[in-house]
């Protein structure tokens, strides 16, 4: 196997994009879990709805997520 | 079975014949011209020795052997081979009395008759030996090298000549073996002629050595590879002065009036290169960093001038960590879902490098399988470890590499071939995003525990009272929306008199107001048992909501036969709606 006939491997996302990335997915995901948080405290179990609920967990969770692994790697730990 | 023993004795004999004419044929090769150099002007002992072979006998050469004296064996870290500056094979073989033998394989035979030049060089590390042993901080070093004014020869030598470069230091003496004299740097012995094979006359050469005697005696080198596109590198390293030892006491004040500059016994700095790549570079040791060191970043390499916290005199120490990020571009090649790294097994130092003991492990991305390790020399390969960091589950795969005794030449890549699904990516954003996902979801079955310890029915009621009025807020919404939605329809019809859409969009509002009328009469039936006074305030909504709507098609049959926009009909029609839609509000503000 010749090593210099294959493809040199780049990572998936350029370094360059992780700060925007980090504060942009983070910033997302904070405000889904503010608008969860809110809602919890908010809402008594006369109003509130488990659907609704779960989507807006889902939605924190998915943006802070990626928006925590970029941050892992924006700060040098490469995971 | 008695079939078998004399053919057990011809093989014997064959064997026996063929060894004794391999013997009789080695008789035939003979060193026509030898000339060795001999360079110890730093650390190293630096060999170099050009051969001329010429073969006698009746038969092709394949390989000529080579002999290193036991003495010097025992230091030896590396040996290789050129022919008309190609490299060819060394192969060690096993030893014979006194002497250490390689064998260096010929790409072309030696025909018989012909003869043929072969430039071996080795290395010798830690064979000078410092003379005194100790010195105080105002005395310079002082070696003595040991060697062999022959060269060690498998072949009887027609001519040598050895030359021993001891560089600019002084010379205090040197063992003769006639014809030998200093020329300047160096001392020469010989030329001689017709030496046996295996000949050896021992010398000694003292002279004056300042070049730094530091030995990495441990280096630990990790390579951890994130397929996010970076290759990190840390490499933990001890390094140790091992020239004449300090005697005495170590005066800071000397030290810093001491005006011989690079004679002094001691090491202040040294250089170490690094990839061009290299970037995010740190040098520590356990206190923490140490800022005094320096960085310059040239074109094809970045240059870290490495200043330890005190000067290292002889028999002292430093332990220190450097390390830096590599883009993954540079070493890592990947076809589908195959990988290979292409990485440097060890790594420059400092010029001149000694490396007693290298390890180098390399961290794979976890569940990496199919491991295919190439190195370019042999080493030990140890078990495989694991690791464990950040957002793993399982540990990560680290391949050991250990090997002794390292000089310049070492520095040589190795391949590392392994399977890798570019799926896995996905693991450590999802394993993070199921992180948070489980903190909410128990937020959200902890706020359905009900921790009160007594039932207070009153507060319970108005929370109940509470809900429903929220779903008459969003039907009054909802009514409002609609009543906007039937004067811009009829504002429509004026302009383009299609009656057919003004009737669908009447019919959809008319079905629409039937479910919110079916769901209000619910609310204000359950409200009743709830708070009957707000159940009254409801009703009256309720009479409000179907005031505006009976008389809406007197409204839209007069309206409607205009065709001016924004008629007075309109106008009191909009203000009506408005108005009787404010009370609806306040209705629901008072409950």
């Amino acid at each position: 196997m010749d090593v210099s006939k294959m493809p040199r491997y780049v990572g998936p996302v350029n370094p360059s994009m992780y700060p925007s990335l980090t504060i942009g997915l983070c910033g997302l995901g904070a405000l889904f879990m503010a608008w969860f948080f809110v809602y919890e405290v908010t809402s008594n179990k006369y109003t509130r709805s488990l659907a609704k609920e779960v989507v807006v967990a889902t939605l924190a969770a998915a943006f802070l997520g990626l928006g925590s692994v970029f941050l892992l790697l924006w700060v040098g730990i490469y995971v | 079975m008695c079939k078998n023993i004399p053919r057990y004795r011809m093989k014997v004999l064959i064997f026996t014949l063929g060894l004794l004419a391999a013997l009789a044929l080695s008789q035939d090769v003979k060193i026509t011209d030898a000339e060795r150099t001999v360079d110890i002007s730093s650390q190293l002992a630096k060999v170099n020795v050009a051969l001329t072979v010429q073969n006698n006998g009746k038969s092709a050469l394949s390989d000529v052997l080579f002999y290193i004296t036991t003495d010097e064996a025992a230091h030896l870290a590396h040996i290789a081979a050129t022919i008309k500056k190609k490299d060819v094979k060394v192969q060690p073989q096993s030893a014979v009395q006194g002497f250490a033998v390689y064998k260096v394989v010929l790409p072309k035979k030696i025909e018989a008759g012909a003869s043929e030049t072969i430039n071996v060089e080795y290395v010798l590390v830690q064979s000078l030996v410092p003379f005194p042993e100790q010195i105080t901080q105002e005395e310079t070093q002082h070696v003595v090298y040991t060697g062999n004014a022959h060269i060690s020869s498998a072949y009887p030598v027609e001519k040598e000549k050895t030359t021993v470069i001891f560089g600019s230091g002084k010379l205090q003496s040197f063992a003769t073996v006639a014809p030998s004299k200093q020329l300047g740097e160096k001392v020469v012995y010989g030329p001689y002629s017709n030496t046996a094979a295996k000949a050896i006359s021992e010398i000694r050469v003292h002279y004056e050595n300042v070049s730094p005697f530091i030995v990495a005696t441990t280096v630990e080198r990790l390579i951890e590879i994130s397929h996010w596109g970076n290759i990190a590198v840390e490499e933990k390293i001890q390094i140790v002065h091992k020239g004449a030892k300090l005697t005495g006491s170590f005066s800071r004040l000397d030290y810093q009036i001491d005006r011989r500059g690079k004679k002094q016994p001691c090491v202040k700095e040294f250089k170490t290169i690094l990839p061009a790549a290299a970037r995010d570079i740190y040098y520590r040791d356990v206190i923490g960093n140490i800022s005094s060191s320096s960085l310059k970043v040239r074109a094809e390499s970045v240059e870290v001038d490495v200043k330890p916290r005190f000067p290292l005199f002889g028999g002292w120490k430093t332990n220190y960590i450097m390390g830096y990020n590599l883009p993954s571009y540079e070493y890592l090649f990947a076809d589908g879902d195959k990988f290979v790294l292409k990485m440097r097994l060890l790594d420059h130092i400092y010029d001149g490098m000694v490396v007693e003991k290298l390890t180098t492990k390399i961290v794979l991305p976890e569940k990496a399988s199919n491991v295919k390790l190439s190195t370019p020399y042999t080493v030990n390969r140890r078990p495989d470890e694991k690791l464990a960091t950040y957002l793993d589950t399982e540990g990560r795969k680290v391949i050991v590499i250990e090997k002794n005794s390292l000089v310049d030449a070492h520095i040589q890549p190795f391949t590392l071939e392994y399977q890798w699904s570019r799926l896995y990516i996905w693991r450590e954003p999802l394993m993070a995003t199921g992180f948070f996902l489980c903190l909410f979801l128990a937020v959200i079955v902890y706020v359905r525990f009900d921790f009160e310890i007594t039932k207070d029915s009153a507060s319970e009621a108005l929370l109940g009272v509470q809900a429903k009025v929220e779903e008459v807020e969003k039907i009054v919404n909802e009514r409002i929306a609609i009543h906007k939605r039937l004067i811009e329809a009829v504002s429509t019809f004026k302009g383009d008199k299609e009656e057919e859409t003004l009737k669908n969009t009447r019919a959809k509002i008319e079905t629409e107001r039937a479910e919110l009328k079916k769901k209000m009469s619910g609310i204000v039936g359950q409200m009743k048992t709830l708070l009957p006074a707000a159940s009254e305030k409801l009703n009256e909504m309720e009479q409000l909501e179907s005031g505006i709507v009976n008389s809406e098609s007197a409204y839209i049959e007069k309206t409607s036969k205009s065709t001016t926009k924004n008629s007075s009909e309109d106008r009191q029609w909009t203000v009506r709606v408005n108005g009787d839609t404010n009370k609806m509000k306040d209705i629901i503000n008072s409950i």
